[in-house]
């Protein structure tokens, strides 16, 4: 049983390692060209803030999240997608329950254009990997700070994205399992310096290493979404989307440590755009 | 039946194939990551709470090198002289106690721990000296009929000078202001900024205010900060220069007084004002202050500033212990029984003075260009 079960696995990597060197036109063949689709889900979940810029403790609150998903087939070439998203995070802390100690909000863009693989011995996955670019800007603010109330948050990064979607019926509609995810690999972020005041940087125009070079090493983040859409409509035009969303982002600029890690549940809409 | 028989497959199609979907899944939403951050955990323990404090001095504090020449606080020493005092059963109240010893040591004004019942300092930069100012007789300098521009109180007195009084540097003040109050008094013959007991605020406005005594750019200091945790980290000091304002500027005498309670932005006033051709620094030596203060949090809540970027004067040389006037003055108590303040009479003798070697040389020029056109 454990043999066939390798065998089974050894093969699917097989054919998703031959799909990779055969390229997108192999695989256009394969995949019939599906219409744009597009979400809009709303997140509530708990958030970790950590910035030692402003203080060393790691502060605990709520988060609420936006997040907007686009993606489509493009035209040109159907064995690639294109998918765009829109994160907006909101967090309040409050580690001692005498009012909020830290406000957070970012907003997170990431474009991808994955490659796609619909996978003939498992009908109805849908294998995607590629990689994009993303900005991020936001900031954190301590209600406690003097000449060091907030840290301004702003990233720019290439990324590579994974994800998995798996299609099936039931009772007779059409449903839906994703699960995605994507990992910055290098870019630019900004950051004081250690101990260095915003009032040096735009007073007085004093730089010192404020753009740090982003690496795996100093910037491991991880965003992970594992969704389920469920069919609404008789059409299955629309569905309600169930989720998980993971989000951990951190950072080590200039001896200084950063991190934004959120575990939230997710509920929102999917529509699919054009004709199928 | 048909519909159940189609359910059940649906089901076990379902079941197989999320069976296959999830083991392709990387073992996903179970990885907790490996984290490179790790933050300090909220706790009310003693021991917890003095390891932060003492560690956030340790690697943020810009003068533990200058107070262990200056004072000899050895900052490791510190750590095994007040641990032993904790308890795991004192009160709060008795940790915050050792906490503020603890800093004490470090005899800096920007240096408090915050409570919800008391504020730990050290003020000895201005307890331990006399005050040399006296509100009541600064307010008969003054009398009723002064001016207020914003942060400012001014009038002329009696014999033609002009006296401005600038209380904090937390009252807000504008180009607009500061060249209203200048052009009000343009026929003084000399102007006294008194700023003794201001205790700092914005350096924005120390700024603004010092820029209208100078008509060239001047070289009035560097600024620095910590690049890293060690004790000698600091990043490359970078000059700051005082540029001219493009408004009215004071072409006259001005004399600053100044007392042991001009505080860090106060003091950087100072520090700008002793590089301006004109002026003066009369009265007592500054508080000093020169470390911009940042804030931090310890586990139970508490909060710790601290001075994180230092500031030097012209030649390099720090004024966290204050910078010395140009001509000493104290306020003597026989004065004040006759209802006069010594630092005022001694700074409108000083304009006076100025004003008299002013004309002597415009004299001495003119009679050498007659005599040698």
């Amino acid at each position: 049983m454990i043999t066939d079960v390798k065998k089974n696995l050894s093969g699917r990597l097989w054919l998703l390692a031959l799909s990779l060197l055969w390229g997108t036109r192999l695989c256009a063949q394969e995949l019939p060209p599906t219409a744009g689709e597009s979400s809009f889900v709303l997140g509530i979940g708990r958030s970790h803030q950590l910035d030692t810029y402003l203080s060393p403790i790691e502060y605990k609150g709520k988060q609420v999240t936006l997040m907007q998903e686009y993606h489509h087939t493009l035209r040109r070439n159907p064995g690639v997608s294109f998918g765009s998203v829109w994160q907006a995070n909101g967090a309040a802390c409050n580690n001692w329950h005498n009012g909020i100690d830290l406000w957070a909000a970012d907003i997170h863009y990431d474009a991808t254009w994955q490659y796609q693989w619909q996978m003939k011995r498992l009908r109805g996955l849908t294998l995607k990997a590629g990689g994009g670019v993303g900005l991020t800007l936001g900031g954190v603010y301590s209600t406690r700070g003097g000449n060091n109330p907030a840290n301004a948050h702003l990233q720019l990064r290439m990324l590579a994205a994974l994800g998995a979607d798996y299609r099936f019926r039931l009772w007779k509609r059409d449903w839906r399992v994703g699960y995605h995810l994507d990992a910055p690999l290098c870019g630019a972020m900004f950051s004081p310096h250690y101990g260095q005041s915003y009032y040096e940087m735009f007073e007085r125009g004093h730089y010192d290493h404020n753009v740090v070079f982003t690496h795996p090493a100093n910037c491991p983040s991880l965003r992970q979404r594992l969704v389920l859409d469920i069919p609404v409509s008789r059409k299955g035009r629309t569905r309600l989307r169930l989720g998980y969303l993971s989000d951990i982002r951190q950072a080590k600029p200039n001896h200084l440590e950063q991190h934004q890690i959120s575990r939230s549940f997710t509920f929102g809409m999917v529509k699919t755009l054009g004709k199928r | 039946m048909m519909h159940s028989s189609s359910l059940a497959t649906s089901l076990i199609s379902l079941c197989c194939g999320l069976r296959k979907f999830l083991m392709l899944l990387p073992v996903a939403m179970s990885i907790s990551f490996v984290s490179c951050t790790e933050g300090e955990q909220p706790s009310d323990d003693p021991q917890a709470v003095f390891q932060s404090l003492w560690r956030n001095i340790d690697e943020h504090y810009c003068f533990l090198d200058y107070k262990k020449e200056e004072l000899g606080v050895d900052w490791n020493d510190i750590y095994a002289k007040y641990q032993p005092r904790l308890t795991p059963t004192m009160t709060k109240l008795q940790l915050f106690e050792v906490l503020c010893d603890m800093l004490s040591e470090l005899r800096d004004g920007h240096v408090n721990l915050y409570c919800s019942a008391d504020v730990g300092r050290n003020w000895s930069w201005h307890e331990d000296y006399p005050e040399n100012l006296s509100t009541e007789l600064r307010d008969r300098y003054l009398g009723t009929d002064y001016r207020i521009a914003a942060g400012l109180k001014y009038r002329i007195l009696e014999d033609n000078v002009g006296y401005v009084v600038y209380e904090s540097f937390t009252h807000g003040i504008g180009e607009g202001n500061i060249a209203d109050v200048l052009y009000f008094l343009r026929t003084c013959t000399g102007l006294i900024l008194d700023v003794r007991s201001n205790t700092g605020g914005q350096l924005n406005y120390a700024e603004m205010l010092s820029s209208h005594f100078t008509n060239e750019r001047i070289l009035v200091g560097y600024t620095a900060h910590k690049a890293g945790p060690g004790h000698n980290d600091f990043s490359t000091p970078e000059p700051q220069y005082l540029n001219p304002s493009t408004t009215i500027r004071w072409q006259k005498p001005c004399i600053v007084l100044t007392n042991r309670s001009c505080y860090s932005a106060t003091n950087e006033f100072v520090r700008n004002m002793k590089e301006c051709p004109q002026v003066t620094i009369l009265g007592d030596q500054t508080g000093g202050g020169s470390g911009m203060p940042f804030t931090s949090v310890l586990p139970n809540g508490w909060t710790l500033r601290y001075s994180a970027c230092p500031m030097y004067d012209a030649r390099m040389e720090h004024t966290e212990f204050g910078i010395q006037p140009d001509i000493p003055c104290a306020l003597d108590s026989t004065d004040m029984a006759k209802g006069k303040d010594t630092l005022i009479e001694r700074a409108r003798k000083e304009i006076t003075k100025a004003v008299e070697k002013e004309g002597n040389n415009r004299v001495t020029q003119a009679t050498q260009q007659k005599l040698h056109p």
